[in-house]
């Protein structure tokens, strides 16, 4: 194996988990598999010029590459909180409490707009700092903090109002995006680099 | 809940189990995508910052007279091609004749190979995997439908990964990037405005260049193998039969438009590509054994490592199509179509030069669409 080779496999073996677990925040399983497959294609294609760290700039392809595909399928992107949702079904084992507490919080995050839920889940649920999240989105880091705060800001206030027996559950179908990935026949996804690497 | 960590402690916690990463990639869609990458060279964006990949049209195609520069009559004549490859020793894995000799001439190696054929262990899988280089070397830029200067000649490819089962056909296709020959000839390409190039299609503007990944998955009668002119349905190719002659005459029947004795043979070698039983594979190669003009050529490396014999046909007086058969397997490896006389066909390389070719770089069986043997 090639040092080139070598470097990709670990690079690989490090971030895929990673990759594909983004993904599925945004899609079905079968586009987010192929969508981490298309962003390591792009990092195989630009090993040279990988920045350090590489996770946020994979995640930045896997974005890119998400966004084609919902553009191209002409579908509406599936939110975090909707795929959330229907990951989130509860078991036999989970606590009551805990169930009530997950999708109250489900709730809130649904209620909030995509770019608000992107902004949170990046840093909640992907581990990302300010910084490393700014890079996924393309903007700065500055600009990616005001839009945390505001962000942050929105989700407490839809918790508290939560309570309200009128608010619809994150388990209404009504609240679910259609559905997403492929038609069955044909699923075409354009690689792609994030915009500023371009 | 008022402050801002406890929030965000509270929606880690709500984060669906679903939604954590796992300790280690998933064991088989790390081997698939490492393969399929792996097989790519590094780097290998062009100058404009992109990798024009092509989509795969849609239906499989084993190559045999359907490249654009096929045509013609074909004239037998001194051959540059086969002094390249002077005919070696019989390598390891070539069959013999019932009589234990050594095939002499491509007649005898493609009737022993039959006879192979149908003594090869039953599969061993549900779904036949394929790996697929096809690749094609043009000069644009010559005027006409070539387009205006200045010239440059490069190579468009893309590598597809099959998987066929019963009913059902996975083509996931990576598209290359284009490899210039010289540096003159990416520089030209600069000046003619970098057009995006992809396989099989005129240089375009890079905003109408398909997706350089594709994954298409087809099923029933979508599932189509084309062979000669005509494109024929899994029922339909499981109907070819195994009896050579009513083989031959079926394959005249898919060749009709041009029923050329180099148009049987490739039709013949298009039925090698196709989910055949064992009976119709070695009819197939006894079609092809009994079309006069093919040549044998002895040991000959694929590119990409596998090794096997060639059996090389004259389409034309300016090129060769050369058949490269493990004669272990009875898998046909590779097809080439080489340039005798690359001026003539319009095409800046060295005589010699391999301008458009199918390669099989691994084959196997599987029980499911993504695994690999």
């Amino acid at each position: 194996m090639t040092d080139a080779a070598q470097r990709f496999t670990l690079l690989y073996d490090q971030h895929h988990p990673r990759v594909l677990a983004y993904a599925l925040t945004r899609a079905s399983r079968p586009v987010a598999e192929e969508v981490a497959s298309g962003t390591f294609l792009v990092a195989w294609e630009r090993l040279e010029e990988l920045p350090t760290p590489e996770l946020p700039w994979l995640l930045a392809v896997a974005r890119n590459l998400l966004r084609k595909h919902y553009a191209k399928a002409g579908q509406q992107e599936a939110t975090v909180a909707s795929l959330a949702a229907r990951a989130a079904e509860p078991s036999a084992g989970d606590v009551a409490q805990a169930v009530v507490e997950r999708a109250t919080m489900l709730a809130a995050l649904a209620s909030l707009p995509a770019g608000d839920q992107e902004a949170l889940t990046l840093v909640a649920w992907h581990g990302l700092t300010a910084g490393e999240a700014a890079t996924v989105v393309g903007c700065s880091r500055a600009a990616f903090f005001v839009r945390l705060h505001r962000a942050r800001r929105r989700l407490r206030a839809a918790i508290e109002g939560a309570a309200a027996p009128t608010r619809a559950s994150p388990y209404d179908p009504a609240h679910q995006a259609r559905p997403s990935g492929r038609n069955g026949r044909d699923h075409q996804l354009q690689a792609s680099t994030p915009a500023k690497e371009r | 809940m008022n402050g801002n960590s406890e929030v965000m402690e509270a929606l880690a916690a709500a984060k669906p189990a679903a939604f954590e990463p796992t300790a280690h990639p998933d064991e088989a869609l790390r081997a698939r995508d490492l393969a399929m990458i792996l097989a790519l060279p590094a780097g290998t964006k062009d100058g404009a910052g992109r990798s024009p990949h092509r989509a795969f049209p849609g239906r499989r195609r084993l190559v045999a007279g359907l490249v654009a520069l096929a045509a013609a009559a074909a004239v037998l004549a001194a051959d540059p091609v086969l002094r390249h490859d002077p005919r070696p020793a019989p390598a390891a894995g070539t069959p013999t004749t019932a009589t234990g000799a050594q095939p002499a001439d491509a007649r005898g190696f493609l009737l022993a190979v039959a006879e192979r054929a149908v003594r090869l262990p039953s599969p061993s899988g549900a779904y036949r995997y394929e790996l697929v280089r096809s690749s094609q070397i043009q000069t644009f830029g010559t005027g006409g439908k070539m387009g205006r200067g200045p010239a440059y000649t490069v190579e468009l490819s893309q590598v597809t990964r099959y998987w066929t089962g019963a009913s059902h056909l996975r083509a996931v296709t990576v598209r290359e990037a284009p490899r210039f020959l010289t540096p003159k000839d990416r520089a030209n390409w600069r000046k003619a405005g970098a057009p995006g190039l992809t396989l099989g299609a005129p240089p375009a503007k890079l905003k109408q260049l398909p997706p350089n990944l594709t994954v298409n998955d087809y099923r029933g009668n979508d599932v189509t193998f084309t062979v000669g002119y005509e494109s024929l349905t899994l029922g339909q190719v499981k109907r070819l039969p195994a009896d050579p002659s009513r083989l031959a005459a079926r394959l005249r029947a898919a060749i009709r438009p041009a029923p050329t004795k180099q148009m049987l043979f490739a039709a013949a070698a298009d039925v090698l590509g196709a989910p055949v039983r064992p009976e119709v594979r070695a009819a197939a190669f006894k079609v092809m054994a009994g079309v006069d003009g093919a040549m044998l050529l002895g040991k000959r490396a694929v590119p990409g490592g596998r090794t096997g014999t060639g059996v090389a046909f004259r389409e034309r007086k300016d090129a060769d199509r050369v058949y490269v058969v493990d004669a272990a397997t009875a898998d046909l490896l590779a097809v080439e179509y080489i340039a005798r006389n690359p001026a003539r066909i319009g095409v800046r390389v060295p005589p010699g030069t391999a301008i458009q070719a199918d390669l099989t770089l691994e084959s196997g069986w599987v029980d499911k669409p993504g695994q690999q043997p």
